[in-house]
């Protein structure tokens, strides 16, 4: 007995139209169905058992939804988990390709990882300097402080004219009166003299205003920060240890709180409490041992003048940048008019702290990335040959597959699978090369760059790695799909003997254009900034720094407090020198040569009046021991040196440097003259020619040579010349001035042509990566170039055989293989010229004493790519040319 | 919510023990169900219908289309080889309640 065949062929309500829900109610009106025919089977009569069966079906139409719903998700897993083994299915696939082909493989994956390892490297490098933001609570909002002194830009005394620190005047009128800041600090850094159990260690150690902590939420994991009665003249003595010191130092003992510690020989510290891991203000240094309260001591005060404070401020609400700049600059021009009388060239300004930080080191890295990203194109490039070269050789497997009813979505899906795949094992090779790369870059990366001791390979950067290789793999997929699709249209017929057909001739063409064009673009701007890096490190410092040594030692406090001592110890520590071994002269100057910084203050011509607005011009000054200038190398052109004669009592002497002379004297000879410099009258005694301190970049600074006897008290960088090499120099030197004073230490003995290296660190750095990036895509290109020739001639063996036959000479037969490679690389090279004079003057910035334009460098980089050319080409033609064509005949 | 979970547990249990003996649909089941225990589990199609769904999503069940009673295919369920692990573990667990039910009913004081 059967149900109701009227019931049963009844059509479904609309609501059950999707396949879950015909699955549900076919069930439940099977099961009505049934339930009716048992009843009338039990004798129940029609109407009742039709009745009673309703019944039922309403009951059953509760569970309805819910089976629907379960019966929904139950399609989604299949459907889903049948996606997985197909993706499966596509990448087991492709690994099994790869692997029958490693060379095609090999060819395509290791520009890819190369291209991303290095773009992943230099992700990670500006991730952590410039993109990462700084661990503070908003920290967009905190803006770096400074004082400005247009007076500084052209007498080269400070490059850094627009980041002048401040004083306690600044900031307390920058506290009280900035309606822009809801917070303001200030804080310095500075080195510390911990005595640990007698143990004298220098530490870095940071001065700050009690502000600071709340302005950056930091707080105390032990104990507490500083209050703000605490950092003000005759403040206590008090500290706040950094993590690490405590750590090592005091060895994680919770009970330090309360207790002293001793800075230099005899301050006691009490410690307040201990800072968290990371504490640190300058990114380019190591997190500070020691916190102390700013503005404690005497000099502090605002009528000293003391500048030696950089300052932060946290934007108030709704308050732009540029409203804190205008109000930061008014304040510190009012706060010197207050004790100045005139503004005179100051003024102030306020930036976001992480830009201002990293302004400097900012174009570099853009540049560097700038310079990867073309490499990453280039590899990019090179595999979207290759791909499309592989595209054209299985055009027939397509077809094939086509004729036997795969869809062309099918097919592209698996085209995308496998260069996925491909993106996807040079993405993990690529993050492991970038693994170590990132070690070497930090490793190799000069001191300046702020952040980037912090760069590693984390989630952060991987994820970029990810993008980047699916990005790659997905249109390096479409490419070939998109092509074969288009030609796949075609009839077999079109299949012969690996015909290339012309659409991929011509776009073969334009991928060499572009190869040829990027890694032109590459070496120019290598060229340039090598020749830069020559040009720099040929300039003249102006002084003989071979053979030239420096002693960098310190000295405690008490030291420096007694200019009898220092006397003494520098005068026995000449002595004590020149009994070393192969020492032909020994001297010191009050600045060392290439160890940054200098010391400039206000020189008068006698008898000159100098206007009220500019007042006198500055000049560098270096307190000199006896024969200095004679020691280091530079010749005295006019009057004399410094002799014995030039002791405290006698006439006060001076020597110029040749700068200060054209400066201040309009060049006439000053021998003779009379100079004011430091409220004392100078007679000038001589012309030193000029030397650089400092950068062989900058220009000389006027300087006066002032002779330590008659101005005692200066701290002397002591210096010597040494024949040639003497075996243990350092150890004889520190041997030789150990006993001289207790308070003394010499750290080591360093070359001075080593410390002009280290000055121009950050330009080699530079110019030595964008070389290793350069030189990598031209090699890229030149193997993608030789790929395409290699394809070209194994699919027209049979053309050259013919053409040999018939009597064609090797010319003309590399003249055909290279044709339409020729003309894309002439197009590349017009493209890639047309590139580089838009993209050189990026480099400007980067360039000592070489133009954007400069000829030399844009011929050196055609001369390296038309190398590369030749050796990527002529192999593969000649190998054309050379073919026996018996054999080839034969062959088909 | 523990209560139900429970109850639903024990459905579920009941279902697949129909299922031992071969495949069946949904309303087989039910006949079984009430068959067996006497009306004692008179269950619901209300909750049938959804503990099946439900254990078929899990994979403890698999379904297809065979020839019915009414010379038309209907939903037919069959064990898993989960399904049939499941129901193992779960009379094993139910013998032990049981048991230990018992033991503390017929324990003297």
């Amino acid at each position: 007995m059967t149900g109701d065949p009227g019931e049963r062929g009844r059509p479904l309500p609309p609501i059950f139209e999707s396949a879950p829900a015909d699955e549900v109610a076919d069930e439940l009106r099977f099961h009505h169905d049934m339930y009716l025919r048992d009843l009338i089977a039990r004798g129940v009569t029609a109407d009742e058992a039709r009745r009673l069966a309703a019944e039922r079906l309403v009951e059953l139409d509760r569970a309805r939804d819910e089976c629907h719903h379960l019966a929904q998700q139950r399609e989604h897993g299949v459907r889903r988990s049948r996606h997985i083994v197909n993706l499966m299915q596509d990448i087991r696939f492709a690994l099994r390709l790869l692997r029958q082909r490693p060379l095609f493989a090999a060819m395509a994956i290791l520009p890819l990882a190369l291209g991303i390892g290095a773009a992943t490297t230099m992700y990670s490098v500006a991730d952590a300097v410039l993109i990462r933001p700084l661990p503070f609570p908003h920290p967009e909002r905190l803006v770096a402080i400074w004082a400005t002194e247009a007076g500084f830009r052209n007498s080269a005394v400070s490059i850094a004219w627009q980041s002048v620190v401040i004083g306690q005047g600044e900031y307390d009128a920058l506290r009280d009166r900035a309606h822009t800041l809801s917070q303001v600090a200030a804080w310095g850094n500075a080195q510390l003299e911990l005595n640990h159990d007698g143990a004298i260690e220098e530490v870095a150690a940071v001065r700050t205003t009690a502000s600071l902590f709340p302005l950056l939420g930091l707080h105390a994991v032990l104990g507490r920060v500083f209050r703000p009665d605490e950092t003000q003249f005759g403040g206590p003595h008090i500290a706040l240890l950094g993590w690490q010191a405590w750590h090592t130092t005091f060895g994680d003992d919770s009970a330090i709180v309360g207790r002293s510690i001793v800075i230099g020989d005899t301050s006691h510290y009490t410690v307040v409490g201990v800072l968290p891991p990371g504490a640190r203000l300058d990114r380019t240094a190591d997190a500070p041992a020691i916190w102390v309260p700013a503005f404690t001591e005497s000099y502090d005060v605002p009528s000293q003048h003391n500048r030696s404070y950089h300052a932060l401020g946290r934007l108030a609400a709704g308050v732009t940048v540029a409203q804190a700049n205008v109000e930061v600059a008014g304040i510190i021009r009012d706060e010197k008019i207050g004790w100045h009388g005139s503004a005179a060239g100051t003024s102030g300004r306020a930036a976001i702290w992480q830009d201002d930080q990293t302004a400097t080191a900012r174009p570099s890295v853009l540049m560097l990335s700038g310079a990867v990203l073309l490499l990453l194109l280039i590899a990019c490039v090179n595999v979207a040959t290759l791909m499309l070269g592989d595209a054209v050789r299985r055009q027939p497997e397509m077809v094939a597959r086509r004729a036997l009813g795969a869809t062309p979505a099918r097919l592209a899906r698996q085209l995308i699978t496998e260069s996925v795949v491909m993106a996807g094992v040079g993405a993990a090779l690529g993050a492991l090369a970038a693994w170590a790369g990132v070690r070497l870059l930090v490793h190799a990366a000069p001191a300046k760059i702020p952040g980037i001791t912090d760069a590693h390979v984390d989630a952060r950067v991987l994820t970029f790695t990810g993008v980047c290789a699916l990005v790659i793999g997905v249109g390096f997929g479409l490419l070939p799909a998109f092509a074969l699709l288009r030609w796949g249209g075609h009839s077999m017929v079109r299949i012969g003997a690996g015909q290339t057909p012309r659409r991929a001739a011509a776009m073969q063409r334009t991928l060499v254009a572009a190869e040829v064009a990027l890694s032109l673009t590459m070496l120019v701007g290598c060229s340039l900034l090598g020749k830069s890096l020559v040009q720099l490190t040929s300039v003249n410092p102006g002084f003989v720094a071979n053979g030239l040594f420096q002693i960098d030692m310190d000295a405690r406090g008490i030291f420096w407090g007694d200019d009898a001592r220092m006397a003494r110890f520098y005068t026995a520590a000449v002595e004590a020198l020149h009994g070393v071994p192969g020492v032909t002269a020994v001297s010191g100057s009050s600045g060392g040569l290439f160890e940054g910084g200098g010391n400039s203050s206000p020189i008068k011509v006698e008898g000159v009046v100098y206007s009220d607005s500019s007042g006198p011009p500055d000049i560098q000054q270096r307190v000199v021991l006896p024969d200095y200038l004679r020691t280091i190398g530079v010749p005295v052109l006019a009057g004399r040196d410094f002799n014995s004669s030039d002791q405290i009592g006698n006439e006060p002497v001076a020597i110029l440097t040749r700068s200060a002379v054209r400066r201040d004297w309009g060049g006439q000879s000053p021998v003779g003259k009379r100079v004011i410099w430091q409220n004392k009258t100078w007679t000038v005694i001589g012309v030193a020619a000029d030397i650089r301190y400092d950068q062989l970049s900058h220009d000389v600074q006027p300087t006066t040579y002032i002779p330590s006897a008659q101005w005692p008290g200066a701290g002397m960088v002591l210096t010597f010349r040494a024949t040639a090499d003497v075996p243990a120099l350092e150890a004889l030197v520190k041997a030789r001035l150990a006993s001289l004073d207790a308070a003394v230490t010499i750290q080591q003995v360093e070359p001075v042509r080593s410390l002009i290296r280290q000055s121009y660190a950050e330009e080699r750095y530079r110019t030595v990566l964008g070389s290793l990036f350069g030189v990598l895509a031209t090699i890229l290109a030149g193997v993608g170039i030789f790929g395409v020739i290699s394809r070209t001639v194994a699919q027209r063996m049979r053309e050259a055989g013919i053409r040999v036959a018939l009597g064609a000479q090797e010319p003309s037969i590399i003249a055909l293989m290279l044709r339409g490679t020729i003309t894309g690389a002439l197009i590349g090279i017009v493209a890639g010229l047309a590139l580089s004079a838009l993209l050189a003057h990026l480099l400007t910035p980067f360039l000592f004493g070489v133009h954007a334009a400069d000829p030399v460098a844009y011929l050196v980089a055609f001369g390296l790519l038309a190398v590369t050319m030749i050796v990527a080409t002529l192999p593969p033609a000649r190998r054309a040319a050379r073919v026996d064509p018996a054999k080839i005949l034969r062959t088909e | 919510m523990a209560a139900r979970d429970q109850l639903r547990g024990t459905l579920d249990v009941l279902i697949l023990k129909t299922l031992t003996w071969g495949p069946r649909h949904g309303y087989a089941i039910a006949q079984w169900l009430e068959g067996t225990s006497g009306e004692i589990f008179r269950v619901e199609e209300g909750s049938l219908y959804p503990a099946l769904y439900r254990m078929e999503k899990r994979g403890w069940i698999k379904s297809d289309r065979r020839m019915s009673e009414l010379d038309r295919p209907a939903k037919f369920y069959q064990l898993t080889a989960s399904g049939r692990r499941h129901l193992v573990a779960e009379t094993q667990a139910w013998l032990r309640f049981a048991r230990e039910v018992a033991r503390v009913l017929q324990a003297d004081a």
